[in-house]
């Protein structure tokens, strides 16, 4: 069966190591991730997470290094003491996916089962982890060949054998192939144990007697296997547990997981991935119990800085241009310049918005821009023509648009480019009715949502509302460039149209709404994903764009206090799908970082903002803003705007709602 | 499996003749339209009940089926785990030969048709024949609404895939309907090595339009999908199609086949689960049902089922030992 490419994949899940490492983008984060500490790499989905687990992995290091001779992975590679044991996550992992609809064991039942099914995956992942060591490809690598063993095929069978005693299981074929045979045959008998309680249900008792390897631990494993292994082999080894996606782990297997960093054994690292927000494991922690992001370096992936994010983006684009035969190209040549990012400053100070907003690293307002015919002196006159209260917070300010360009730097800063955002913003939605009399045309009116505005295309629009989350980077510009490149014009067009991308942005919300919409909130709850998303988008498009001119709109918003359990779930879930975004905390030391520090999966008093990928549907500006308390926000608007009040596929680009208020 | 199919109209012969008849009495017009259009005689008519939604046109259905003294069903997953094989016995023993069964999926949701077909399949040496009959649905524009997953998980025990080898990466068979947001939200979900999209066609090219529409163009963004057509109206070769396809799969992938679209189309594949028993795994993604008036197309398709298959999964003994909950050592060893 073909092997999907790089970029044709949705998710580093379902390459090999090899594979990943064959297309590995670097990026400082990885640094850390592969540092010898514990560490957990947090993001929403789809923003790297496996790949940079799966990257520590020897075949995906080897395969690195092979095609990227740079410093940064000789480097890490050379620094490197621990050989790493991969734990993949399994769709089986979940609750609903691993039993019959409408089937609920009890509670004691699930957890011993869904314990044991967890603890098969990191003995078939010690099995995979061992049977590579003596892999021809390691043997010759110059590098990592410090980590290889002999092909001895008595130390082989010993070395099974007496793993296969400790995990209760006789393999049919001797050597470590037959011992990972042994391991799969175990997960099936435990499926088996799964379809069994609900067809007649045993006692959590019964099921203990009768099965032993039930009640083994997975921690006693690993360190059985390094003990094992340093005997049959000698020396001293270390190694790293990489634990992915645990939030989706069963219950049972995440407290000693997250409690792992302080108290296991000194020859392993521990490494996790996990999504910001996990419902279920503030209640297992003990508030008591130190934090684990004090034994764990934190690697947020979605407060990269914006070089950072422009970077990456750029490279990605130049991957997937690569898969289509096209040459190394700057991404701006392809898909534009970006109006939006022109609109910004690179010399601003404000050191939070800098951490999110991408166009001040990428756009530089020329001096020009500001001149009489300058671009952003063009938006100043045009939206002070139709907006009233922009007029007269122009003259309040004393700020004459003919004269701009000759203000001092520090009033550029404090009275131009602060409102730059919003101005173009404003410029572009609010318009005048043609042929409209003279007395209505000051009545604010709005462009319908039929589509995308082009405002938001353009190479470093895109790179900035795809958040640097690869698999929103592929699906957006991969069919571009796909189409691009078997289009007949193709010398003729030289870049991807405006339309074509506004399109493809216009789909890929759509696929986020669709994906929210099938997460279920809790059950309790009167208030959907969407609805939530919903609610903080139109709040901040009347922010934006509402009847009087906002200077600073409010934009972004505090986790508070008084949000609501189900609320409070429904946003983590938004978090973890990316349709909310944290706001990186603004730390400077250590001992602020450690003050700082939340427990695992919580998200209370954080700041989140909207992602810029949603900026489109409520036309706002891709930038941080000023923060609020969300409760009130979300109790000052508790009614839906639809008929029915169910948002359907249309309304989200082509319905008339909110055309005109 | 599928030894024949053929498409009819409703209004004209042939009339199908069984011992057993078994429908859902539901609220669609079309879930007793066979029997009211005298399609069908029966020696004894066995229709399944929901337990919701009696509103729209069930009254006029439980009507027509009361009008053939059918016997209601109201658990009908208790019914065929505990009361359809002595039933399907005691009858061959006062006929003196085995029974033949017509099946009527039209209105069944995926777990009636799923512990259906797996009790009469478990039962196969009292079957003498199945035909399996679909009518499908006039056009109706969807109203293309973001669904809400309420839960998602194999149609019965029997069906979860729980001999599936756990080492193989995952392939994901999709039925699509109006659901975009379904298939997307359990692709992002399972992150499969593979999906397989199935998309119907050859019955009314306004159901295609709006499936590709609500599909935005079968465009998933950034996940890998295969896209391919299956003939409504021809089971056999709608079969021979998707079977296919899933014997390449099923050696080197775990199979999850979540059948959306068409009732027919959850038919077949659970007849295809049944073929690879314990290999495969049938889901069903339940969510908020509002009823809608559909009414019947002036047609039905027939389809004989091949009753004497036999399993390339696990036997079929095992399947009537979960079904029966007896002799289930198989599974605790």
């Amino acid at each position: 069966m073909r092997q999907p490419s790089l970029f044709e994949s949705f998710n580093a899940r379902s390459l090999d190591p090899e594979q990943v490492g064959r297309g590995f983008i670097f990026s400082p984060a990885f640094v850390d991730v592969a540092a010898r500490a514990n560490a957990i790499v947090l993001g929403p989905r789809g923003s790297g997470k496996t790949t940079f687990l799966k990257m520590l992995t020897l075949p995906a290091l080897i395969n690195w290094h092979r095609k990227d001779r740079s410093k940064e992975s000789s480097r890490i590679i050379d620094e490197m003491d621990y050989i790493a044991i991969y734990v993949p996550s399994d769709f089986t992992w979940y609750p609903d996916f691993r039993r019959a609809i409408k089937v609920q064991p009890p509670r004691e039942i699930d957890d011993i089962l869904s314990y044991a099914l967890f603890r098969s995956h990191v003995l078939l992942a010690i099995c995979e982890t061992l049977d590579y060591l003596s892999n021809n490809d390691l043997q010759n690598d110059s590098k990592l060949r410090r980590f290889a063993i002999d092909e001895n095929e008595n130390k082989s069978e010993r070395i099974a054998q007496l793993l296969g005693d400790s995990w209760e299981i006789s393999p049919a074929i001797r050597g470590v192939y037959g011992l990972k045979q042994g391991v799969a045959k175990r997960i099936r008998q435990i499926q088996h144990l799964i379809t069994l309680t609900a067809v007649r249900m045993p006692t959590a008792a019964s099921l203990l007697d009768q099965y032993p390897f039930l009640t083994a631990l997975f921690f006693d494993d690993l360190r059985e296997f390094s003990d094992t292994f340093d005997h049959v082999y000698g020396g001293r080894s270390r190694w790293a547990a990489c634990f992915d996606e645990v939030e989706i782990a069963p219950d049972p297997v995440k407290k000693p997981i997250w409690q792992s960093g302080r108290s296991f054994d000194p020859r392993y690292l521990i490494k996790l991935s996990a999504s910001p927000y996990d419902a279920g494991i503030v209640d297992l922690l003990d508030p008591r119990m130190p934090m684990p992001s004090h034994d764990f370096k934190q690697i947020d992936l979605s407060t990269e800085s914006r070089h950072e994010i422009l970077r990456f983006s750029q490279r990605m684009f130049t991957g997937i241009c690569a898969e289509f035969g096209i040459p190394p190209t700057r991404a701006e040549t392809m898909l534009g310049s970006s109006f939006y990012d022109d609109s910004f400053d690179s010399d601003v100070a404000d050191s939070e918005a800098a951490s999110t907003s991408l166009g001040q690293s990428v756009g530089r307002a020329q001096r020009g821009r500001l001149s009489p015919t300058g671009f952003y002196n063009r938006k100043f006159n045009s939206l002070a023509a139709k907006d009233p209260s922009f007029a007269a917070y122009l003259k309040a300010r004393g700020i004459d648009v003919t004269e701009m360009s000759e203000l001092p730097e520090f009033r550029k800063a404090s009275l131009i480019r602060k409102i730059l955002a919003t101005v173009v913003i404003r410029d572009e939605f609010l318009f005048e009715q043609q042929g409209a009399p003279v007395s209505k045309r000051r009545e604010r009116r709005f462009r319908a949502r039929k589509t995308v505005s082009h405002l938001y295309t353009g190479a470093f629009s895109l790179f900035a509302i795809c958040e640097r989350n690869p698999r929103w980077l592929i699906g957006l510009l991969r069919p571009l460039v796909s189409e691009f490149a078997n289009t007949k014009d193709r010398a003729y067009l030289r870049s991807i149209q405006r339309s074509s991308q506004a399109k493809r942005i216009e789909r890929t919300i759509i696929t986020l709404f669709s994906l929210l919409s099938t997460l279920r909130a809790e059950s309790d709850s009167n208030s959907s994903i969407i609805e939530l998303v919903e609610k903080i988008g139109d709040y901040c498009f009347d922010q934006v764009l509402g009847k009087q001119f906002n200077a600073e709109p409010i934009l972004s918003f505090y986790i508070d206090k008084n949000i609501e359990p189900s609320t409070y779930n429904a946003i983590g879930k938004a978090i973890n799908q990316g349709a909310l975004v944290l706001v990186p905390q603004k730390v400077s030391s250590k001992d602020e970082l450690e003050m700082a520090s939340f427990g695992p999966g919580d998200i209370r008093g954080r700041r989140v903002r909207l992602t810029f990928l949603l900026a489109p549907r409520y036309r706002l500006p891709l930038v941080l803003g000023r923060p609020v308390d969300l409760f009130p926000v979300l109790q000052e608007r508790t009614k839906m705007k639809y008929p029915d009040d169910q948002l359907i596929l249309r309304d989200l680009f082509s319905s008339e709602v909110g055309a005109e208020q | 499996m599928i030894l024949d199919s053929s498409v009819h109209r409703l209004s004209g012969p042939p009339r199908h003749e069984f011992d057993f008849f078994i429908n859902a009495t539901g609220f669609e017009e079309r879930s007793a339209s066979l029997v009211r259009a005298k399609c069908i005689t029966a020696n004894k008519y066995l229709s399944l009940l929901f337990d919701q939604h009696r509103v729209l046109a069930f009254d006029r259905n439980f009507q027509t089926m009361t009008g053939v003294s059918a016997s209601f069903v109201p658990d009908p997953i208790g019914f065929f785990r505990e009361e359809f094989k002595a039933l399907a016995r005691e009858y061959t023993n006062q006929t003196g030969k085995k029974i033949t069964i017509g099946l009527d999926v039209s209105s069944m949701n995926r777990t009636m048709a799923a512990t259906t077909l797996s009790a009469i399949f478990a039962n196969q040496e009292l079957v003498e024949s199945l035909h399996l009959f679909y009518v499908p649905g006039k056009f109706h524009p969807p109203k293309l609404a973001f669904p809400q997953i309420e839960q998602v998980g194999a149609v019965t025990p029997e069906l979860s895939g729980f001999d599936s080898e756990p080492a193989l990466p995952l392939a994901l068979v999709l039925g699509l309907g109006f659901e975009y947001g379904t298939a997307v939200g359990l692709i992002n979900q399972l992150e499969p090595q593979l999906t397989l999209c199935l998309t119907a066609i050859g019955h009314d090219v306004r159901f295609e339009r709006e499936v590709r529409r609500a599909n935005l163009d079968f465009d998933f963004g950034a996940y890998n999908v295969e896209v391919s057509e299956y003939e409504l109206l021809n089971g056999q070769s709608a079969y021979r199609h998707i079977e296919n396809i899933v014997y390449t799969l099923v050696g080197n992938f775990r199979v999850v086949m979540v059948p959306m679209g068409p009732k027919v189309l959850a038919s077949l594949l659970v007849l295809i689960a049944l073929k690879y028993f314990g290999k495969i795994a049938v889901w069903r993604v339940a969510g908020p049902m509002e009823p809608t008036v559909i009414l019947p197309a002036n047609k039905y398709i027939d389809l004989t089922v091949d009753i004497n298959i036999q399993s390339d999964g696990l036997s079929f003994d095992r399947l009537q030992d979960m079904i029966e909950g007896q002799n289930l050592e198989f599974l605790a060893t």
